[in-house]
């Protein structure tokens, strides 16, 4: 599958969904967020919530920006913010447009600011995306037993808030072991 | 199906959700906690929050530090004691017990004495018609008082006194450092409800659990979560702790 139809198909989901999708490398990720976002925030109104273990917002966004995204806007409208579980803990700039989590390694305080960003957001159902990219990073931190827990405890919280779900992963021997049971826990699997 | 129960919401994010909704109105509740675990913040938020938000009056009774302190550390969370002072709906008492009038009171062991310091107490909640009250620290209150005996006598009193008030209470306690034991008399068996606020070690960091050990009438949530003390005060984490890994 093609990051393009992949972007189509997760963003014509009719109902609230929570999705895996397999990505093997990281622009490629940059691609399918970037687009979805387009669709979901620009086109849409939609919100989003990103959850970022791998990289900075700042860094992120810079991405962001070379697809003509206008970050600033969506921020301000209340229709996107991030959670960066890295800088604090690594050092570097603290942009406006995103939450901070003291280190990857808590992810109560992830899961604490999340219910803020969704607040932050005023998120309601059928119209609201959570997105998580970074697995990898949280399970080096956590370990596979705590990472399973915090998502099988957020998937559940998007359910019943009528939230959709994206979660992002390569793909890598760690993540794959966790994909072998989160994958009951979700509605659809895509791999690019 | 029962009457519905009048509940009064702290304000702390995370908290009022794990205890349906709030605390029983004139409940009589203790938060325990090591040292720095945010007790006095908790305290200040559940006034604040109670004024601002829901115009409910709340006296603050300060026995650890001078209420000055209190006002300036609550501007850090964007908490404006005085403006709510202005308004009548705040009242912060300082309760200096190494004034010597308090330490002569307790010291004789007299009924009349502990009758005293709980009256000084009492009466800034009439003032304000109080519907929310703090008391920080309980456990100072308590320490001065000369044997085991007048300080259960004190507690009770202050107790009934509470209860009667209809105010909902929040009893500050310490718990020192490298202890899970509440000091002095009990009191974890003559309030409504517990609180407890640890500091604990994980790894190489400093992270601080709150968890309800009882809660009279009320269907808490029995496990453990991570609390923090953000710039908007004390919020704890939806996704309970996972303890032992
Ligand atoms: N603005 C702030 N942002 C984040 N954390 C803060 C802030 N201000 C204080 N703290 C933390 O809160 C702690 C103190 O909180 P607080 O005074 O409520 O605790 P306490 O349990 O009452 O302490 P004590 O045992 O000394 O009475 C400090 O030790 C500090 O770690
Ligand atoms: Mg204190």
């Amino acid at each position: 599958m093609s990051v393009r139809e992949l972007v189509n198909d997760v963003t014509s989901l009719a109902t609230p969904s929570i999705v895996l999708i397999r990505i093997p490398d990281e622009i490629q990720v940059l691609d399918a967020i970037a687009l979805m976002l387009k669709r979901l925030v620009e086109e849409r109104g939609h919100k989003a919530l990103l959850i970022l273990g791998n990289r900075s917002a700042g860094n992120f966004m810079e991405g962001l920006r070379t697809y003509g995204f206008v970050i600033e806007r969506a921020v301000r409208q209340k229709k996107l913010l991030f959670i960066d579980c890295l800088t604090r803990s690594v050092g570097g700039p603290r942009v406006e447009g995103a939450l901070f989590v003291s280190s990857p390694s808590d992810l109560s305080e992830v899961s604490l600011l999340m219910e803020r960003g969704f607040r932050i957001l005023e998120a309601k159902p059928n119209e609201t995306w959570l997105m998580i990219d970074g697995l990898a990073t949280f399970i080096i931190f956590n370990g596979m037993r705590r990472v399973l827990q915090f998502l099988i405890y957020t998937t559940n919280r998007l359910r019943t808030r009528r939230y959709y779900g994206v979660i992002l992963y390569y793909g890598s021997e760690l993540e794959k072991q966790l994909e072998n049971t989160i994958r009951q826990y979700v509605d659809r699997i895509y791999e690019v | 199906m029962g009457r519905a129960i009048e509940r009064t919401p702290t304000g702390v994010m995370g908290l009022d959700e794990i205890i349906e909704g709030g605390l029983i109105r004139g409940d009589v509740i203790l938060v325990a906690g090591h040292p720095g675990t945010g007790k006095t913040t908790l305290g200040l938020q559940f006034i604040y929050y109670g004024a601002r938000e829901l115009g409910e009056p709340g006296v603050y009774i300060s026995v650890t530090e001078p209420v000055q302190r209190i006002r300036r550390n609550a501007l850090r969370f964007g908490w404006d004691l005085a403006a709510l002072e202005d308004e009548g709906l705040v009242k912060l008492v300082d309760l200096p017990l190494m004034d010597v009038p308090y330490l002569v009171a307790l010291e004789t062991g007299q009924v009349q004495g502990i009758n005293d310091i709980v009256y000084k107490i009492v009466r800034p909640l009439r003032e304000v018609k109080a519907k929310r009250v703090v008391v920080d620290t309980i456990s100072a209150l308590l320490s001065l008082c000369k044997g085991e005996g007048d300080a259960r006598l004190l507690l009770l009193r202050l107790y009934r006194e509470l209860m009667m008030s209809k105010a909902t209470s929040l009893l500050l306690a310490e718990i020192p450092l490298g202890t899970h034991e509440v000091r002095f008399t009990a009191q974890e068996f003559v309030v409504d409800g517990v609180i407890i606020l640890e500091s604990v070690l994980e790894g190489n960091r400093l992270i601080r659990r709150l968890y309800i050990p009882k809660m009279r009438g009320t269907n808490h949530s029995l496990d453990c979560y991570n609390l923090y003390i953000t710039e908007e005060g004390i919020a704890i984490s939806p996704m309970p702790a996972i303890r032992g890994i």
